[in-house]
């Protein structure tokens, strides 16, 4: 994956990898979405063409025109995806930390139901085959045992990245796109009067005059599922290949919607009875090559997720939503990234599924209802972009906004219907939302109580200690990682660490910021020397999309200086440089727990506990940072918020 | 108006200069002689000073080395600063927070 994000050309190979990337989660909806309108309901002229007609108008207004037209706009130095776009936007209001959380949230929920429904899908077309009827049947112990076979298998290669088998995706997803294009054609050709299902009437009569027909919304939703990797994947493959692939994508799944109601309206009988519209326009040779090019669609499709998960979850770390975890980079290839915990959470979440659902028919009821949230705080994350960064007319941001205001809720109410049978979805949702919501709300009141002072008051100090030689050297260059970013400031808790107890005395006291930009791929460092070769201060500016090694970056950084000659390494003869005169680095790590002699607010209370509950549980400072452990002193410093103002102790009288 | 980050203007004169002594005067009134010790961040993203830490003249400034958490420094809200004078040029920095 190459480093320059902003200019994708258009090539056959940049068209290739976009489908590859992008469209695996909307491009294998076919597999069910029509199944899930019908359902057991008779088949009429109303249900199928009003079923279609929402298809296409919903792939039209909420596809086409909010993500293709309007939201790859607001790209954030080419990356796309709500964090990104929250960075863009967070300035304007403090609130808008909300629905960020929130639509971060129900995406990666999503991605515990995507892999498992898309894989059943494909696999439940093998009870299609000829003499695997009654073995492959939905819900069967094979069924069920095969998805887990290949999803586990799927979770397990996560570690070795994809850069390999990734070359395959583009080619296997054109072939799919190509073959739901004959399929449908196939069908409109010997059945032509379909296409006036296109007419919206179809679907205004649907959803007003068919029995219940507002809540078949639930499962038309189903069509768009996966527009929001249209905007995450941005960065991956730009704007103008995203455009151009759409076309291409959006005829062959529209010609195959309308393949499938031909075959409805003319083969399907009266009712589906448990038949598939997508498999039974194949015909009876094609079968097994096309349920394998599907199962390989839907493996890409899971696969996207996941990549997409580890995306999201490392971009809301870098943001302050997630406590930090270990990132791995499988390959060279920049951009990969595999998280072992998220790998884990995903893979038992889906299993889970699979297991309770047992069949794509009742994971589709579950199916859709985060996507509807992740869409509706699009939207509105969008509209403060449209207003403030585009600086749009008013009035033309309003109107769009009733628009998809009324096709969301829409959506999302349709969808709530569903609610019953997904409440253990629920509880999951709500914990990657508390999750975020306590490490980002802790971290502020963390921060508040950080008191800085100015490193100017404690140079003379710092020089005394330096060249105090009746205080053991602690080392040649020690270092503190400091969230100060001004010039002269550093924490009050690094002057205690430095004099308090046992002073640790130092040739060179270096004070290291890591500035964390809203740009995604920043690479910089500042430096400021506050005393000549004593105390240094430097800031390294890193984008968010970046894994920070900051020890690596700090050595290439004094490398550099000692290459000007703008520092001397400072080795002192002393006892030590008989035995090795290499100068020593080593840093220094404040790790902070709540201290016993607090008395909080129970909201605060909870908290803060909390927090650093999740701080046990996540990974340590000297790792987040990338400190080699030999190079890191790490202190304990107990913190006091709200100190106990009252104590109740007597001295017992002598007699 | 809304927008200025008065906490930066004060820091910037402040650190700017020789005689660190000023007089502050709060809402409430009360006025103290003194100086900034230390300052802390509404929160990390955003770079206002929503308090400093003062230590008021004739008091001994304690360094609370060892965590004891003793200290003579009073922490000051930003919010509550009315004007603050600077003896070493005579100037005065008046604030009409929001």
């Amino acid at each position: 994956m190459d480093n320059n994000h902003f200019s994708k050309k258009v090539t056959a190979a940049s068209l290739l990898i976009a489908l590859g990337i992008i469209y695996g989660d909307i491009g294998t909806s076919p597999l069910y979405v029509l199944k899930a309108i019908i359902g057991d309901r008779p088949i009429s002229e109303v249900l199928v063409y009003g079923g279609v007609s929402c298809i296409f108008w919903t792939l039209a207004i909420q596809t086409t025109v909010k993500y293709i037209w309007l939201t790859l706009q607001a790209d954030n130095q080419g990356e796309g995806g709500i964090f990104s776009l929250y960075a863009i936007v967070k300035r304007y209001s403090k609130k808008l930390v909300i629905p960020a959380i929130l639509g971060a949230t129900t995406l990666l929920a999503d991605g515990i139901i995507t892999p498992p429904i898309s894989v059943a899908s494909a696999i439940e077309g093998l009870a299609n085959v000829n003499g695997l009827e009654n073995i492959f049947t939905p819900g069967a112990n094979l069924t069920i045992g095969l998805v887990i076979l290949i999803l586990s298998t799927l979770f397990f290669f996560q570690r070795f990245g994809t850069h390999n088998v990734g070359r395959a995706f583009g080619p296997v997803m054109a072939i799919w796109f190509l073959t739901l294009f004959i399929l449908g054609i196939n069908q409109i050709y010997h059945f032509p009067l379909v296409i006036k299902a296109l007419n919206p009437y179809y679907a205004y009569q649907m959803l007003v005059s068919y029995p219940k027909g507002f809540w078949l919304l639930g499962a038309v939703f189903l069509c768009t599922t996966g527009a929001e990797a249209l905007y995450s994947d941005l960065g991956h493959c730009g704007k103008q290949n995203i455009r151009t692939t759409w076309i291409f994508v959006k005829i062959a799944l529209v010609a195959n919607y309308l393949g499938q109601s031909a075959w409805l309206l003319h083969n399907g009988g009266e009712f589906l009875q448990g038949k598939n519209p997508f498999y039974e326009i194949m015909p009876d040779w094609f079968l097994i090559p096309g349920i394998l090019i599907a199962t390989l669609a839907t493996i890409i499709a899971s696969q996207a997720l996941i990549s997409g998960s580890y995306t999201l979850i490392s971009e809301a770390m870098n943001l302050n939503f997630w406590p930090r975890v270990a990132v791995r980079q499988p390959s060279e290839s920049k951009g990969q990234m595999y998280i072992p915990s998220v790998n884990t959470l995903l893979w038992i979440g889906c299993i889970l599924m699979i297991l309770y659902f047992k069949s794509s028919e009742h994971m589709e009821a579950a199916y859709g209802f985060s996507i509807t949230i992740t869409m509706m705080m699009t939207t509105i994350l969008l509209s403060y972009f449209l207003l403030y960064v585009k600086k749009w007319n008013k009035i033309v941001i309003l109107c769009l906004l009733c628009l998809f205001a009324i096709v969301e809720t829409s959506f999302f109410i349709a969808n709530v219907a569903k609610i019953k049978e997904r409440w253990m979805f629920l509880f999951f949702e709500l914990g990657i939302f508390m999750v975020m919501y306590i490490w980002f709300n802790a971290r502020k009141i963390n921060n508040k109580m950080v008191k800085f002072v100015e490193l100017g008051k404690y140079s003379s100090l710092l020089t005394e200690l330096s060249q105090d030689d009746n205080i053991p050297k602690f080392s040649t260059h020690l270092i503190y990682l400091t969230k100060a970013n001004k010039r002269h400031e550093i924490e009050d808790k690094i002057t205690k660490s430095i004099f308090s107890k046992k002073p640790k005395r130092a040739d060179v006291y270096w004070f290291l910021h890591i500035e964390r930009t809203n740009e995604p791929y920043t690479l910089t460092y500042d430096i400021s020397e506050l005393i000549d070769d004593k105390v240094i201060k430097v800031t390294i500016n890193i984008g968010f999309r970046i894994y920070p090694r900051t020890e690596l970056y700090f050595k290439k950084i004094v490398q550099d200086l000692v290459a000007n000659k703008e520092l001397n390494l400072h080795i002192r003869p002393d006892g030590s440089s008989k035995y090795n005169n290499q100068a020593d680095f080593k840093f220094v790590v404040i790790e902070k727990f709540l201290s016993v002699e607090n008395e909080f607010a129970i909201r605060e209370g909870l908290l803060l506990n909390a927090y650093f509950w999740l701080k046990k549980m996540g990974q340590s400072d000297e790792a987040a940072f990338g400190l080699d452990k030999s190079d890191v002193a790490v202190e304990h410093v107990p913190l006091v918020y709200q100190p106990i103002t009252h104590i109740d102790l007597k001295r017992n009288e002598k007699h | 108006m809304k927008n200025i980050d008065t906490s930066a203007i004060l820091y910037e004169k402040y650190f700017s200069l020789t005689n660190r002594e000023i007089k502050i005067t709060l809402k409430s009134g009360k006025i103290i002689d003194g100086e900034i010790v230390g300052f802390t961040y509404k929160d990390t993203s955003n770079k206002q000073i929503a308090f400093w830490h003062f230590q008021p003249m004739h008091s001994n400034y304690f360094i609370d080395f060892d965590n004891s958490r003793q200290t003579t420094d009073i922490i000051i809200p930003h919010k509550e600063i009315v004007s603050v004078y600077f003896y070493e040029d005579n100037s005065i920095c008046y604030f009409t927070n929001e």
